[in-house]
Order: structure tokens, then sequence, then C-alpha cells
């Protein structure tokens, strides 16, 4: 008796799992991370040079990855490549086929044009199979004039102002997919794109303050203040618009008191009381709210500062990670007759299971550690 | 002319990059050619030989027609009553078994077909065919929820209770003589006739 019964087409089961969480997170930290290198190369924000390439390379790094979560979840990966080959104009899904292959394309060659004076340098120096390494890498070019420096920087700064809209393209098209599911309530506004958004401009921040604070103390590096003072301002500002937005549709959606509401009123305060009252509300919204707003104080001391800046990035990462979940699992956590609760188990093994999501969480820091062995992260005179 | 040189010769690196993404561009296309399927895009953006192919499988779901030519009374009974609109499936299961034995008996008389079994409370059992009379399956049509049409007979419940135990004001009213027996709606109610 206790069974709650489906008897019309329902729900029974969170088809989306954790794979499905990690992919907007992942290609939220992509863009996030882009607009803090663009904000170097295209607005000139000298103060944020120090992290401009690691902000870069952490972006290609992730975006090489954003689309594994994807395929661990399909049970016919190889089928992935039919939205490239018979693609839907119709289709928001293939569409972003195209978007995530642009943009990888145009982060593949600004890191290339980027780094290219030392890979060439390499390639001329380096012998053996390391110099043929660079050699290709540098596409059989070993010289690099100051005509040709000047032309890339012009050429870099370009694909710089066209990723800015790529890059919200990107974040804000997962947020697209979700909003444009009209049978969900949960996900159902045309807020979604903004607030993926906006909360994807304040994990990439984040991630960028955690990983050149954690890079400097790895480096025995003390890191620059002012850059981290200036990104702990960006990351307030954009965690304070994400939240507002996050607020105001949930406020909206509450005094609107659609039909829907009694159901997602339940979900918020008996399924999601920890994922979205705790831990994205009280520890990942309010408690870095205040750490960053103490933190830009410029009388704040450096080390106090860069102390509250990296704790703060990392209660922004735990919360826009939670955002992902509660709006992806949560959203199918509620029949769609209103009528019901199911509950997602999550599994530590599998392929869609929480270690495996660690693997995927970890397989672009891997993919940044080496590719700090390959290219020089840090601007000459720091390294 | 000394420009120009400079200038190519400044460029070329990209130039080279152009040509490989070029060169990859058209490795894609080429690859695309051998991957779309024969039929696909001839009546719509998917594969129209898969229409051929799905209609070819056989059927999973027994309509109430392949049902009623055995159980013809069944059909009178509720022919006039809203219970037309409710399949056989839904209170009965799937009945592939059954039928297939009923379908083998019609040519050897002697095959058994299996009798109906009770059902064991599980909305996705995996009983063949089943007899209920239980409430819950009852009221998986007939609880009160958001987005009812007005005229559906429903029993009304407290919208935030999803559970089977929100029939108490209804039985009551109407004097059950077993309210907490799962069969109590049959006290009043018949299964295929809808009436009172």
């Amino acid at each position: 008796m206790g069974e709650t019964p489906f008897v019309f087409p329902n729900d029974p089961n969170v088809t989306w799992s954790i794979m499905i969480v990690l992919y907007p997170y992942i290609t939220g930290l992509v863009s996030g991370a882009f607009v803090v290198a663009a904000l170097y190369h295209v607005f000139r924000q000298e103060v944020l040079e120090p992290v401009a390439r690691l902000a870069l390379v952490t972006a290609l790094c992730f975006c090489a990855f954003a689309t594994l979560p994807l395929l661990l979840h399909l049970h016919h990966p190889e089928r992935a490549f039919n939205i490239m080959f018979t693609p839907s104009a119709t289709s928001a899904m293939s569409v972003f086929g195209f978007i995530y292959n642009f943009y990888m394309l145009l982060l593949v060659v600004q890191v290339w044009l980027v780094f290219r004076p030392e890979i060439v340098e390499r390639a001329n120096s380096c012998s053996g199979a390391v110099g043929l390494f660079y050699r290709v890498l540098a596409l059989g070019i070993r010289e690099i004039s100051d005509g040709a420096r000047r032309i890339d920087a012009w050429v870099i700064r370009l694909l710089a102002m066209i990723g800015i809209p790529a890059s919200c393209v990107l974040s804000g098209y997962v947020g697209f997919l979700f909003g444009a599911v009209k049978a969900n309530p949960w996900w159902s506004t045309a807020l979604m794109p903004v607030v993926f958004l906006a909360s994807s401009l304040a994990s990439g921040i984040a991630a960028i303050i955690v990983l050149y604070l954690f890079l400097c103390w790895r480096r025995r590096v003390r890191p620059d203040a002012e850059c981290v003072r200036a990104l702990s301002r960006y990351l307030w500002g954009s965690l304070i618009v994400a939240v507002s937005l996050e607020m105001l549709e949930l406020v909206h959606m509450a005094y609107e008191s659609g039909a829907q509401w009694h159901v997602i009123s339940t979900l918020l305060t008996e399924h999601l009381v920890v994922s979205y009252g705790i831990v994205q509300v009280l520890i990942g919204s309010v408690c870095p709210f205040f750490l960053l707003m103490i933190s830009t104080r410029p009388q704040l001391p450096a080390r106090a500062m860069t102390w509250l800046s990296g704790l703060a990035g990392v209660l922004v990462l735990v919360q826009v990670l939670a955002m992902r979940w509660n709006i992806v699992v949560g959203g199918q956590l509620f029949s769609k007759s209103f009528r019901g609760f199911v509950e997602y188990p999550l599994h530590w093994g599998g392929r869609e299971g929480l270690i495996a999501a660690a693997v995927i969480l970890a397989l672009p820091l891997l993919a940044l550690w080496v590719a700090g062995k390959v290219l020089p992260l840090w601007p000459s005179k720091e390294a | 002319m000394k420009r120009i040189l400079t200038f190519l010769r400044d460029t070329r690196h990209l130039l080279v990059l152009l040509l490989l993404i070029a060169a990859g561009g058209a490795g894609f296309m080429h690859l695309r050619g051998g991957m779309i399927p024969e039929s696909f895009g001839r009546i719509g953006p998917y594969r129209a030989a898969a229409l051929d192919e799905i209609a070819a499988r056989p059927s999973v779901i027994m309509a109430d027609s392949t049902c009623l030519k055995c159980h013809a009374d069944v059909g009178e009974e509720r022919a006039d009553t809203l219970h037309t609109a409710v399949g056989c499936i839904h209170c009965h299961g799937l009945g592939r078994q059954h039928v297939a034995e009923a379908r083998r008996a019609v040519d050897s008389p002697d095959v058994e077909i299996s009798p109906a079994k009770g059902w064991d409370g599980n909305f996705r059992t995996d009983i063949d065919l089943y007899i209920t009379k239980d409430r819950a399956t009852c009221l998986a049509c007939h609880q009160k929820v958001v987005g009812m049409p007005k005229e559906f007979k429903k029993i009304k419940g407290v919208p935030r209770e999803f559970k089977w135990i929100n029939v108490d004001e209804h039985l009551e009213d109407e004097e059950a003589e077993e309210p907490e027996s799962r069969e109590t709606c049959f006290e009043c109610h018949e299964g295929h006739n809808t009436e009172p």
C-alpha cells in the first residue's frame, strides 16, 4: 500500500544520471576559464597576466573531456557521431555538436598561437624525440619573425573576441537544453540558459583561482596578490549575478504558485534539503559571498586574502556542482503527473557511478598536468 | 612585392594551419558520405527503411480486441460504461503467454491455458495475467491529482500525500463494511461495469 504506483506513462527512473550533471559542470568550467583568458587578451586586463595562459590551457583541457560523460551515459556511444553525420536543424542536441567542435577548434588554434614562440624555440633547441615532437607541434615552421608575432597577437585577440560569444553560447546552450523541456516545470523556464551562463562564469573563475593558488603552492611561488584580488572581484560579481538569477527564478515560481508549485515545493523541502538548501544556498552561495566580500577589501593582508579567495573558490565550485545536480537530478525526482517522487540510487561502481564521475573530473586535471610539462604555463618573468 | 613576400613569410604558419583544418573538414565530409544510411532523409530526418523494420516486429501489447475474441461477455458488460476506455492490460497484465496458449488451443484443444493469478501488488509485476480487486488499482486512476478533468470520478485526497491512504472520507460517507480491506472498493463497485 505504501508504494507509489505509476500506471500512466511516467518516469519511474532517473534516466539522466550523474554523468549529465558533470556535462554542464565541465562545460561551464570551460566557458568561465576562457572568459578569464579573454579578459586579458581582449580587454587588456594586465593584472590577470599571471593566470592568462593557465586559464586558456585549463579551458582546453576541460573542453577536451566535456563530452566524455555524455559518451559514458550513452549505451551506444558510437551513435553520438550521428548528430554530426546526419544533423537535424531543429534539434538543439544536434546543433551542440557543431557549437562544441567550433569552440574546440577555436581553443586549439588560440592555444597553439599563444604558445607558438615557446614551441618554435624548443623545436630549435631540443633534439631527439622531444625535438621532433616540438617540430611537429610547430607544423614544421622553425622561425618566428617580429612581423609573425604581431600577426599572431592580432589573430589571438580576434579569436578571443569570437570566443567570448562562442563560450556564452556553449554554456547558455546547455541551459537551453533543459529550459526547452516544457514537460518539466523545474526546468522549463526562459531564465535557464542565463542561469547556466552566469554560474558557468562563476565556476570557471573559481576554478582558475583554486588551480592558480594550488599550483603556486606546488611550485613554492608566492601568488600574485593583485591578480588573485582581481579574480576574487570577478568571482564575487559573477556569483552575485548567478545566485540572484537562481533565486529570482525560484521566487517567481513560488509567487506564481502554478499547478506545479506543490510538487516543486515538496521537492525542495523534502527531497533536496541537503543538496539545495544546505549545500547550494548556505555553503555554496551565502558563505562565499561573505568570504569574497571580505577578501576583496584592499586593506586585507595578501596572505589572508589568498586564503579567503581560495576557500571561496572551492565553495563556489561546490555550489555550481550542487546547482547542476539539483537541476538535472532534482528535475527527474518527481513524476510528471505531479503525484509522486522517485529515488536516485547513486552507486560507487559502474559506468555511471561515483568512481567514474571522479575519474572524469580528474582527467582534465591530468591533462593540465601533462600540458604543464609540454607548454610553459607561466609568464617568462615568473618562470 | 617585397611587402607581399614578407607578409606571406609571416603568415605561412597560419596558411599551414588553415590547410590542416581544411584537410580535416574534407576528411570529415568524406567519412560522412560513407556513414549516411541509404534511405536517410527520403521522407524526413530519419532512415525511411526503419519504418518497415519496426512494423515487421511482433506486437508485444495485446489489443482489447484480442482478449474480447474469447471474453465477449466482458466486452458486453462494459460496452456502455466509461471503462470501455480502459484497456484490458491495464488491470490484468500483458497476458502474452495466456494469449499464445489460447491461440495454440484453437488448433489443439489439448493445450492447457494458464489461468489468471492473483495480483502481487506490484505495478511492474512479471505475472503474465492476473485478476486484481485491489483498491490500489482503482486509485491508480481515481485518486484526485492536479489537472484531472472535472467530470472524472475521483476520490479526494490531500495533494501533498501521494499515498493510498486518502480514501477514508469517501469510505466513511459510503459506510464501507471493511474500509481497511484491499478489496473495499468492490463492496459497491464492479470492475468492468462502472455502475453505480
